[in-house]
C-alpha cells in the first residue's frame, strides 16, 4: 500500500520539477494507480459488506474495521488529489503553450500532448480568442505589446532566412539571414517572439 | 460605493483625464495581489478614443512630425490596455480551475465571467475523460471549493488625498496624509484595507481632526450630508431643529431618534448604525491620544 | 556625378524613404555605418543594412533587396568599378549614393549624372575630363564606312583623329588607374554631415575618430595629413567639451569624454605589458630586431637606461607602480632621439567611459578590424557601442594573440630566410604546413604580416630593399586550394598608393585558369590556385620589370 502513495507522490514531483517543459505522460503510472484504486475500493465494499452483515447481527462492529476502511478512502481520496494535480499541472504547462506560441501547435509542442489534452488546449484557446474578441468593438490581441514600447521603430537583425515580410504601408522587405533592418516595433513583435528576428540593442 | 465610481466616470470628460485615470488602475491592478473591481468603462472609453486616433492618424502624412508622436502614444495606450487585462487573467488563472468565491463575482468582467465558465467546463470534461472516468464510481464526482481570495497580503500604496484616522486593521488606524515634499509617501498596509482604500473615494478632511465631542451643530449637519445623504435629505431639519451637536451625537440611541421625530425603523436603524461608528472611531481616537500620552509621561521615568 | 551639399542633396532625398545600405568590410565603413544608422533612426528612415565582402555580395544584395527602396548607399565600396556594368541592377530607377575612401573613382561612376552619385570629395585627383574618356561616335566605326560620296581624305583624316583620341583616351586611363590609394575617410564625411545637421556629439565623434585611426593604422593616409585632420577633429572636440561645461554644473562620470595628446605608439599598451607591446609593435621591434638574440639584449640595454625595472615591464600595464606609469612617456620621449626611434610618438585620441574604460583610437580600430577579419561583421559592430565593451575587450585579447603569432611567424621567416627577393620585389611565401597558416588566411592578418616582413626585411638589409614592393601569399582559408597573395608598395613610399590591383589583373589575363577573380573588395589582393603561384609570380616579375622599364 505504501507504494501506492509513493507513486502518487511521484507524479506530482515530476510536474513541480519542470514547469515549462512538457514530459509525456506517464500512462503506466498512471494505470496503475486506477488498478491499485479499484483494488482498494473493491476492498472497502467488501469490508462494508462484511460490517452491514456484521452489524445486523452484533451490535458492534470490529473497530479495526472502520479503522482500515478510513485509511484506505484516505488512500483513494489522496490517490486521486495526486492525480489532479499531475493533471492540472500539465494543463498549466499547456497553457503557457498558448500564452509564447500561439493558437497553433506545431509538432514539437505535440510532441508529448496526449488526445484529451490537445482537445483542451483547443478549447482553451478557442475560450481565449472569444475573450479577446469580445473586448471593445474589435477585440483585443492579448499577446501583443507584451514590454511597454519605448520607440516606434527598432532595429532587428535576421536570424534565419524567412522571405518576404510584408509591411502595413505595402513595402515588401525581405528577410535573409545576415542583414539588419529598421523597422515598425508592432510589426516585428511577432517574428521577434518566433525567433526569426532579434532586437538590437544599443 | 459603486455609486461613487459611477460619478466618477461621469465627471471626467477630457481624454486625458481617462487615461490618467486608467493609468492610476493599472498601476494598482498590477501590484495588487489580489483582483480590483473591473474597470470595464474606462476600457471601453480607451479603446473607442484608440479608435479616433487610428482613424486620425490614417489621414495625417506620413512625414508629419505629429504623426510619429501620436502613433507612440497610441502604442502606449494600447500597451497599457493589454497589460491590465493580461494582469487580471494571470490573476484569475491562479485559480483556475477553480471557480471564483460569489463574492468575487462582482469583480469580474462580464467577458471575463463567460471565459472562466468555459475554460472550467473544459478542464472538468479533460478531468473526467482522462482520470475520473477510470477511477472507482465512488470517486468520480469531483467538485473544487470556491476559491476565496486570501488577504493576507502586504502591499504598498501611495496616498493620494489626505485621509486621517482611516482604520487600518481591528486595533490600529493609520494618518494618510499627503507628504509634505512633492515625493508621495508610501505606507505599508494590509491588502484588505487596501482595495477598500482603493474603491473608496477618500474620506477627507483637509483640516486637523475635531474630536467628536466638541461638534457644533454645523459639524453634525456636514457629517449627516457626508454619510447619511438619504436620511439629511429627509430629517435634516430635525437635526437642526433639535440643535443636535457632537455631545448629544455620541449620547444618541434609539430612542432619542424616535423622539427626535424619526418613526421608520429603516431609517432609525441605519442611522443609528452610522452614528455607532462615528462614535467608535472618536472612542479610537482618544485611546491612542491617552496611550501616546501616557507613553510621553512614561518615558523620563524609564530612562 | 559629384554631390555637392551632403544635406540637400543626400540626406534630405532620404527622408521618408526605404534605403537599402552595403556596407564594406573595413572598420572605416563600420564607423560609417554607425553614423548613418543613428542619423537613420533620429529621423525614422527605414532601412536594411547588408554587409558586402566581395563584388558578388553587392549583386546578390541588389537582387534581393533591390525591389524594397529606390535608394542605394554603398560605403566603402563600388566606388572604384562601375556599379552599374559590374553589379546589373533590375530595377532602372535605383539611385546610388556611394562614399568610398577607395581611388580611383571609376570614370563610369563620376561621369553617370542618372543613377550614380559619389559623396565623397576629391582633391587633386587627376580626373580625366569628360571629353576625353567619352565621345558620341565611340562604337559608330561600322557606319562612317558606309558613307560614300564623301571625300576620301576626310574619312581618312577622321579615323586618325579617332585613333589618335582612342589612344590618348587608353593612355589617360591607364595613368589614372594605374595606383590604387584612398582618400578621405568615409566617417570623416559622415560626421561633417551629421554637423552641418547639428546633429553631432561626442559618440559620432568618437566614431569619426576611430575611421581616422583605422587609415592610419593600415596606412592609407600619410602622417601629416592625419594630423592636419586631427586638427579639424580636435577643434570639434574642443566645442563639445565647451558645450558641456555649459550645460551642466555637475559633471556626469558615464559620459564620454575625449582626450587628444601625444602618446607612445606602442600597441595596445595599456591593455598588455610593456615589454610585450614593444615586442609586437612594428617599429619598435623592427628598430631593436626583437627577434635577434641581440636584440633582446640590446632592449634590456634600454630599459635598464630607462630606469624601469625588468620585473615591472613584465607586468601588466594597469599594475604597474604608479611612478613608473606616469612617467615611462616622459622618459622614452627622452631618449627617443638616442635610439633614434622615429616613430615611438604619435598624436591620437583616447575617450574616458567612466572610471574603467580608456581607449585608444588606434587600439580601438585595430582590435575592431581583427573582429572583422574573423568574419563577424554584426559582432564587430557591437565592439563599438559603449554598452558591450566585453566584446571590444574580446577583440583586444584577439589582436593580441595575433599580433604574438605574427611576430613568431616574421622570426621564422627572418631565421629560415624564407624572405627572398627578385631583384624587383620581395615576395615570401608561407606554406600550408606552418602553424597558424589558418590565422593568415584572411585578408587583415596578411596585410599586417606582409608590412611586418617588410619592416622587418628592410631593418635587416638596408640599400635598396626599401624602395622594392613586397608580395607575400598564404593559403586562404575561405577558398580552399587557392592561395591568397597580397601585395604592398615599398616601405619609401609615404603614400598609400598601391600599383599591384593593376599589376595582379594584368598577371592574372596570363595566367587566366589559376585565378580568381574579384573575391574581394580589396584591390590589391587576390586569389591564385596554389599550384599556380609559381607562375603568378613570374609573370608579376615581368610586369615590374616592364613597369620599371616604362619609367
Amino acid at each position: 500500500m505504501t507504494s501506492l502513495a509513493d507513486q502518487g507522490l511521484s507524479l506530482v514531483k515530476e510536474i513541480l520539477r519542470c514547469p515549462d517543459y512538457l514530459q509525456p505522460m506517464r500512462e503506466d503510472a498512471l494505470r496503475n494507480i486506477f488498478e491499485e484504486m479499484r483494488a482498494l475500493n473493491e476492498a472497502n465494499q467488501k469490508d462494508v459488506r462484511l460490517i452491514s452483515a456484521a452489524d445486523s447481527e452484533r451490535s458492534d462492529g470490529a473497530p479495526d474495521v472502520h479503522v482500515v476502511l478510513y485509511v484506505r478512502h484516505q488512500l483513494l481520496l489522496r490517490l486521486r488529489r495526486c492525480i489532479m494535480a499531475y493533471l492540472d499541472g500539465r494543463l498549466k504547462v499547456i497553457r503557457e503553450f498558448r500564452w509564447a506560441f500561439g493558437p497553433v501547435l506545431t509538432k514539437d509542442l505535440k510532441a508529448n500532448m496526449t488526445d484529451g489534452e490537445q482537445k483542451w488546449f483547443i478549447d482553451y484557446s478557442a475560450s481565449l480568442g472569444r475573450y479577446m474578441s469580445s473586448i471593445g468593438e474589435t477585440g483585443v490581441d492579448l499577446l501583443q505589446h507584451s514590454k511597454p514600447p519605448k520607440s516606434l521603430y527598432v532595429e532587428v537583425r535576421v536570424l534565419e532566412d524567412y522571405g518576404d515580410f510584408e509591411t502595413e504601408d505595402g513595402q515588401v522587405v525581405v528577410l535573409a539571414k545576415n542583414s539588419t533592418h529598421f523597422l515598425e516595433r508592432s510589426q516585428c513583435e511577432k517574428l521577434i517572439r518566433q525567433g526569426v528576428l532579434e532586437h538590437v540593442v544599443t | 460605493m459603486s455609486d461613487n465610481s459611477d460619478n466618477e466616470v461621469e465627471e471626467l470628460s477630457s481624454a486625458a483625464q481617462v487615461a490618467q485615470r486608467f493609468q492610476e488602475w493599472w498601476i494598482s491592478e498590477r501590484n495588487c495581489p489580489v483582483l480590483l473591481p473591473y474597470q470595464g468603462e474606462l476600457v471601453d472609453c480607451l479603446l473607442d478614443q484608440l479608435d479616433h486616433m487610428r482613424q486620425g492618424l490614417a489621414q495625417l502624412k506620413a512625414s508629419d512630425l505629429r504623426a510619429g508622436l501620436h502613433r507612440l502614444e497610441v502604442e502606449r495606450i494600447q500597451y497599457l490596455i493589454n497589460d491590465y487585462l493580461r494582469s487580471r487573467l494571470k490573476k484569475i488563472h491562479k485559480f483556475l480551475p477553480q471557480r471564483p468565491a460569489p463574492d468575487m463575482n462582482v469583480l469580474l468582467s462580464d467577458q471575463e465571467r463567460t471565459f472562466i465558465d468555459d475554460v472550467v467546463n473544459a478542464t472538468f470534461k479533460h478531468f473526467h475523460a482522462s482520470a475520473l472516468s477510470q477511477m472507482p464510481t465512488g470517486m468520480q464526482q469531483l467538485s473544487l471549493p470556491e476559491r476565496a481570495e486570501e488577504r493576507d497580503h502586504y502591499v504598498f500604496c501611495r496616498v493620494k488625498k489626505a485621509a486621517p484616522g482611516v482604520m487600518v486593521d481591528a486595533d490600529s488606524i493609520v494618518d494618510f496624509d499627503v507628504a509634505k515634499s512633492s515625493q508621495s509617501a508610501g505606507h505599508l498596509l494590509g491588502s484588505n484595507t487596501s482595495s477598500q482604500a482603493s474603491t473608496n473615494d477618500d474620506e477627507l478632511r483637509k483640516k486637523t481632526p475635531v474630536p467628536v465631542v466638541l461638534w457644533k451643530n454645523a459639524d453634525v449637519m456636514r457629517w449627516l450630508k457626508r454619510c447619511c445623504a438619504d436620511q439629511h435629505t429627509m430629517y435634516a431639519h430635525l437635526f437642526l431643529e433639535h440643535d443636535i451637536t457632537g455631545r448629544s451625537l455620541v449620547r444618541m440611541n434609539e430612542c432619542s431618534l424616535e423622539k427626535m421625530g424619526i418613526t421608520n425603523p429603516d431609517h432609525k436603524s441605519e442611522l443609528f448604525r452610522e452614528i455607532l461608528k462615528l462614535k467608535l472611531k472618536s472612542d479610537i481616537l482618544e485611546i491612542k491620544d491617552l496611550e501616546r500620552a501616557g507613553a510621553d509621561q512614561s518615558r523620563p521615568s524609564s530612562n | 556625378m559629384f554631390v555637392q551639399d551632403l544635406k540637400t542633396e543626400f540626406y534630405d532625398v532620404l527622408v521618408n524613404q526605404r534605403v537599402l545600405v552595403l556596407c564594406g568590410a573595413d572598420v572605416d565603413a563600420l564607423v560609417s555605418c554607425k553614423i548613418l544608422q543613428y542619423l537613420f533612426q533620429c529621423d525614422n528612415i527605414l532601412y536594411t543594412l547588408v554587409p558586402v565582402t566581395r563584388k558578388q555580395d553587392i549583386t546578390e544584395a541588389l537582387e534581393k533587396h533591390g525591389e524594397t527602396g529606390r535608394y542605394v548607399v554603398l560605403l566603402n565600396c563600388g566606388g572604384t568599378f562601375d556599379i552599374l556594368e559590374d553589379c546589373k541592377p533590375e530595377n532602372e530607377n535605383l539611385v546610388f549614393f556611394i562614399a568610398d575612401a577607395h581611388r580611383p573613382f571609376n570614370v563610369y561612376n563620376v561621369y553617370n549624372n542618372s543613377q550614380v552619385r559619389i559623396l565623397s570629395p576629391t582633391e587633386n585627383e587627376n580626373i580625366p575630363g569628360f571629353e576625353d574618356v567619352f565621345r558620341d561616335d565611340m562604337d559608330s566605326d561600322a557606319e562612317e564606312e558606309e558613307e560614300e560620296g564623301r571625300d576620301l581624305d576626310e574619312i581618312l583624316e577622321r579615323k586618325r583623329q579617332k585613333r589618335a583620341w582612342i589612344e590618348n583616351r587608353n593612355r589617360l586611363l591607364f595613368d589614372y588607374t594605374q595606383f590604387n590609394y584612398f582618400g578621405k575617410a568615409t566617417s570623416l564625411t559622415m560626421f561633417e554631415l551629421c554637423w552641418k545637421m547639428s546633429r553631432d556629439s561626442t559618440v559620432i565623434l568618437w566614431y569619426a575618430i576611430i575611421g581616422l585611426s583605422d587609415q592610419l593604422v593600415h596606412r592609407r593616409i600619410e602622417s601629416d595629413k592625419y594630423v592636419t585632420e586631427c586638427g579639424l577633429l580636435q577643434g570639434h572636440m574642443t566645442r563639445h567639451d565647451q558645450l558641456y561645461d555649459q550645460n551642466s554644473s555637475e559633471s556626469n562620470v558615464n559620459s564620454l569624454k575625449l582626450s587628444f595628446d601625444k602618446e607612445l605608439n606602442l600597441i595596445f599598451l595599456k591593455h598588455w605589458t610593456l615589454l610585450e607591446s614593444m615586442r609586437h609593435t612594428q617599429h619598435f621591434a623592427c628598430r631593436f630586431k626583437m627577434w635577434t638574440v641581440r636584440g633582446q639584449k640590446k632592449i634590456y640595454e634600454f630599459l635598464a637606461e630607462l630606469g624601469v625595472p625588468l620585473s615591472q615591464c613584465k607586468q601588466i600595464f594597469a599594475s604597474m607602480d604608479i611612478t613608473f606609469r606616469s612617467s615611462i612617456k616622459e622618459w622614452i620621449f627622452k631618449l627617443a632621439d638616442k635610439y633614434s626611434l622615429d616613430e615611438i610618438g604619435a598624436f591620437c585620441f583616447s575617450a574616458n567611459l567612466g572610471y574603467k574604460h580608456k581607449f585608444n583610437a588606434l587600439d580601438v580600430a585595430t582590435a575592431v578590424n581583427t573582429i572583422l577579419d574573423q568574419g563577424d561583421f554584426f559582432k564587430a559592430l557591437d565592439a563599438l557601442s559603449w554598452s558591450r565593451i566585453e566584446i571590444l575587450e574580446k577583440g583586444i585579447e584577439a589582436s593580441k594573440t595575433k599580433l604574438i603569432s605574427i611576430f613568431q611567424q616574421v622570426q621564422t621567416f627572418l631565421e629560415t630566410r624564407q624572405i627572398a627577393s627578385t631583384g624587383r620585389y620581395l615576395y615570401a611565401v608561407l606554406q600550408e604546413s606552418t602553424p597558424n597558416s589558418k590565422l593568415f588566411g584572411k585578408p587583415g592578418a596578411l596585410e599586417d604580416l606582409a608590412h611586418f616582413l617588410q619592416a622587418a626585411y628592410v631593418a635587416r638589409k638596408s640599400r635598396d630593399s626599401p624602395l622594392f614592393p613586397m608580395v607575400v601569399a598564404a593559403p586562404s582559408v575561405t577558398f580552399p586550394g587557392y592561395s591568397l597573395v597580397i601585395g604592398i608598395p615599398p616601405q619609401a613610399e609615404t603614400s598609400s598608393r598601391n600599383l599591384f590591383a593593376q599589376v595582379f589583373n594584368q598577371a592574372a589575363v596570363h595566367c587566366s585558369s589559376a585565378i580568381q577573380k574579384d573575391a574581394y573588395l580589396q584591390e590589391n589582393l587576390i586569389l591564385v590556385q596554389s599550384e599556380h603561384s609559381r607562375q603568378f609570380f613570374e609573370a608579376i616579375y615581368d610586369l615590374l620589370c616592364s613597369v620599371d622599364g616604362r619609367d
